[in-house]
């Protein structure tokens, strides 16, 4: 089964690596650390040990951890 | 961007990265390495070019664990950690050195879909699965 990435067009079997109810949060938070669980930013930082310890503290145990780009290019590959 | 997991023996860190078909090797950033428990005065620093042309130094672990997980496809990491000026973006790219080694990627920009496929050529068993191997023939 292959895996589908959509940028733009998704279809039945395409995915986000990013949940696109995500999207308008990062927009706010260009250049600084977050922890994504699903469509919820659970914690943000200026590192990834910082927001993974915040994460742990809510309880998440394994979000994804990325700085969101400042360049509006790069946030349009969400 | 995909979604793919970076492993240090048991310490990971779920991140994103972006397809860069053009990179020889991924490259991290850099500050993923505290919470993935390696040592930077254990590391060995290379001086490298970014995209643009800019000198930039990338950090490596010769011999540390390190792999990528792409959904259940587990595989050596072998590319870098990039130390990113302040106010740069420190996207995280996977190259051809190890992703696109085990994966076929197909852009389709026209219906805005990247797919991606283990590749044939990558067949191998799981991370630390027991091989067996043939009886050595009697002489």
């Amino acid at each position: 089964m292959p895996h589908r990435v959509a940028s733009s067009a998704p279809g039945p079997s395409a995915q986000k690596a990013v949940d696109p109810a995500v999207e308008q949060a990062l927009e706010k938070l260009k250049g600084r650390w977050v922890a994504v669980l699903g469509s919820e930013v659970v914690a943000v930082g200026e590192s990834p040990s910082e927001v993974i310890q915040a994460a742990l503290r809510r309880g998440v145990t394994d979000p994804t951890v990325f700085q969101v780009p400042t360049h509006p290019d790069h946030v349009s590959y969400y | 961007m995909v979604e793919v997991v970076l492993w240090h023996g048991t310490q990971r860190v779920r991140v994103i990265a972006l397809l860069d078909s053009g990179a020889d090797s991924s490259l991290m950033n850099a500050e993923y390495v505290e919470v993935l428990g390696l040592d930077r005065k254990d590391a060995v620093e290379v001086e490298s070019v970014n995209a643009g042309g800019e000198p930039m130094t990338s950090l490596t672990w010769p011999g540390a664990p390190l792999e990528i997980q792409f959904e259940d496809a587990r595989f050596p990491f072998r590319g870098a950690f990039a130390e990113f000026k302040p106010g740069d973006d420190g996207l995280n790219l996977l190259g051809r050195a190890d992703f696109f080694s085990h994966h076929t990627v197909t852009f389709m920009d026209a219906e805005g879909v990247v797919q991606i496929d283990e590749s044939p050529f990558s067949a191998r068993p799981p991370v630390g699965s027991v091989v067996p191997t043939a009886p050595k023939p009697k002489p």
